[in-house]
């Protein structure tokens, strides 16, 4: 396997990973829809949870990590041919194959129990935990590799090992006998926040790939990644000075995000905004500035909204789906304008993926902006119905702000996915060899 | 490198060490005027809950997967000291900032009696939940503290 063709292996794993929640996400609906419920062939009711768990895990944990991968393979290349031989390569790809296919077995054959926890969502079977392990696994084995360039990837690749550090941390540190939900909101807590360190270096890889050119110069570069680096690099020390399941081990990592993601982000941001209204790029396209764009201004709002927290009202999800809007963004423009044309595959220009960019970012902005609203007006989190206590027009407004904008997001990752894989799947294999 | 960019990044790392200041002095606070303590027997607790009357200076809250009991009914600008403990695992009690002019979040252990006071101020309806993943409807542990004149 060469360089190139393990990148095409990343894309079609992260995209195909979108692929998968979207499919679990018509079974969830298919669970709950009247007389269709009971055509399935497994206990519907037990199945929302556990399709909603694959959900997560696919739309959120895999897709994140698969693009790492790429994102990680792709500045490999610049080090090394792109037509350099990977002993890796198949072997990080199989394992992360088959830690995907583990984590769908439980919900499909009706085994275990569901948890909601934090970040991870997990189901209480060996079986897929050993899904989970065998994909940190392979994400591990590329970032180790990833080390050696020593350049501001390797800072990204060191950040998801630290995390890989506080899983294991964690996993040696809790008390057997405990509770499965606390285990498994404890056992992914740590590690779960310095992913989030991950995805910011991650961000911000694919912004300056996009652009073509360094980004962020020299040691502001340096800066951003350090100060990621420095932050992250406290986690797995705290459980050194704390008790896990100790309120000083909770809250240290909700103020590490407080505290180690802002300045890094505003950083970028900067060059970026810098980018987007003063330079002249002969690779600067009327799609990519409107990717740059929305991510930019997804992401910022996301940002903007985590200044506002309180406990566990609609503010928390209006955060993090802005956050994470705003990285899709920078992932989808990442895969369209650099990772396809790398591996042969040219995707159309047109009025569709235009349209892909403006749905998926103005939806994200609108849903985000809806649970934001709805949120400062005391509307819960996570419920339904009269639970959810909308009795005047402002939260009436807001959650409908909420429900359009989501549809709308939703038909642009839809587009996202079928228009992408579409041209890989015509793009046929790579014919090369080392 | 131009004086601008030194001096932007002499800027940048001072900001750097106050985050990190700010982090490392916020490790181990947890909230203020917090107490807590083993609760040898459950029972014991138990009869303080059902026996109590909101009258009482001292009222008595339990979290158990998924719910609060019981319902709190208070007096504005009476102060109190609030029991709160966990029958079962992990949970955390979030009162919602416009209580008391700050939010309180607080980590339950299961078995420990935690001792806080309450003082709130303003009558109405103030959320109650759980911030600590208790299990699949986790979610659904929400309460109010209703506060009379």
């Amino acid at each position: 396997m060469t360089l190139k063709q393990e990148c095409k292996a990343w894309t079609i794993l992260s995209v195909g990973a979108l692929a998968i929640a979207g499919v679990f996400a018509l079974l969830l609906v298919l669970s709950r829809t009247p007389y269709v419920q009971d055509l399935l062939p497994w206990p519907w009711a037990s199945f929302f949870h556990k399709g909603l768990v694959v959900h997560v895990i696919f739309s959120f944990v895999v897709w994140f990590l698969a693009t790492m991968g790429a994102v990680f393979t792709y500045r490999l290349v610049n080090h090394q041919a792109k037509h350099a031989f990977t002993k890796l390569g198949p072997l990080s790809i199989g394992l992360a194959v088959l830690g995907c296919v583990c984590l769908m077995i439980p919900a499909l054959f009706d085994l275990g129990t569901a948890e909601l926890n934090n970040y991870v969502p997990v189901m209480n079977h060996p079986i897929y935990y050993a899904g989970l392990i065998l994909l940190f696994l392979s994400l591990a084995l590329v970032s180790l590799r990833q080390l050696r360039l020593l350049d501001v990837s390797s800072c990204c690749a060191f950040i998801y090992l630290i995390a890989c550090t506080c899983f294991l941390w964690a996993w040696y540190a809790l008390p057997a006998e405990l509770a499965e939900p606390s285990f498994n909101e404890q056992l992914f807590w740590g590690g779960g926040h310095i992913l989030q360190f991950v995805n910011t270096a991650l961000l911000v890889l694919v912004w300056s790939a996009v652009v073509k050119k360094r980004l962020i110069e020299g040691p502001y570069e340096w800066a951003v990644f350090g100060i990621l680096l420095v932050f992250a690099g406290s986690g797995p020390f705290v459980y050194m000075f704390s008790d896990i399941l100790s309120q000083a081990n909770r809250d240290f990592y909700t103020a590490l995000l407080r505290y180690g993601l802002p300045l890094p982000s505003v950083i970028a941001s900067v060059f970026l905004l810098r980018f987007l209204l003063f330079e002249q790029n002969e690779h600067k396209d009327r799609l990519m500035e409107t990717a740059l764009w929305l991510s930019l201004l997804t992401y910022n709002l996301g940002g903007l909204y985590g200044l506002f927290l309180d406990g566990t009202d609609t503010r928390v999800p209006a955060h993090y789906h802005a956050v994470i809007g705003g990285i899709n963004l920078g992932f989808m423009i990442f895969y369209h304008r650099i990772v396809l044309p790398f591996i042969g595959i040219h995707p159309v220009n047109g009025r569709w993926l235009t349209l892909q960019y403006w749905f998926y970012g103005l939806g994200q902005i609108m849903h985000a902006s809806g649970m934001f609203l709805a949120g400062l007006q005391g509307v819960p989190r996570k419920t339904a119905g009269a639970a959810q206590g909308i009795d005047n027009i402002d939260k009436i407004l807001s959650m409908g702000l909420m429900g359009i904008g989501g549809l709308i997001a939703v038909v642009g990752g839809v587009l996202f996915v079928v228009m992408t894989l579409n041209w890989i799947v015509k793009g046929g294999r790579i014919h090369e060899t080392a | 490198m131009k004086r601008r960019d030194y001096a932007i990044l002499f800027l940048i790392a001072l900001m750097a060490i106050f985050f990190g200041y700010q982090l490392a002095s916020s490790f181990g606070k947890t909230q203020k005027n917090v107490t807590y303590r083993a609760i040898e027997n459950w029972s014991d607790f138990n009869d303080k809950v059902n026996g109590q009357s909101f009258n009482d200076e001292d009222i008595y809250l339990v979290a158990r997967q998924w719910e609060w009991s019981p319902a709190l009914e208070l007096k504005a600008g009476q102060s109190y000291i609030l029991h709160v403990a966990s029958e079962d695992i992990q949970h955390a009690f979030h009162l919602e900032k416009g209580a008391t002019g700050q939010s309180i979040d607080v980590l339950l252990q299961p078995k420990t009696e935690y001792i806080i006071p309450l003082k709130i101020e303003q009558e109405g309806q103030y959320a109650i939940g759980c911030t600590q993943y208790c299990g699949i409807e986790h979610n659904k542990m929400r309460s109010r503290i209703i506060v009379r004149k």
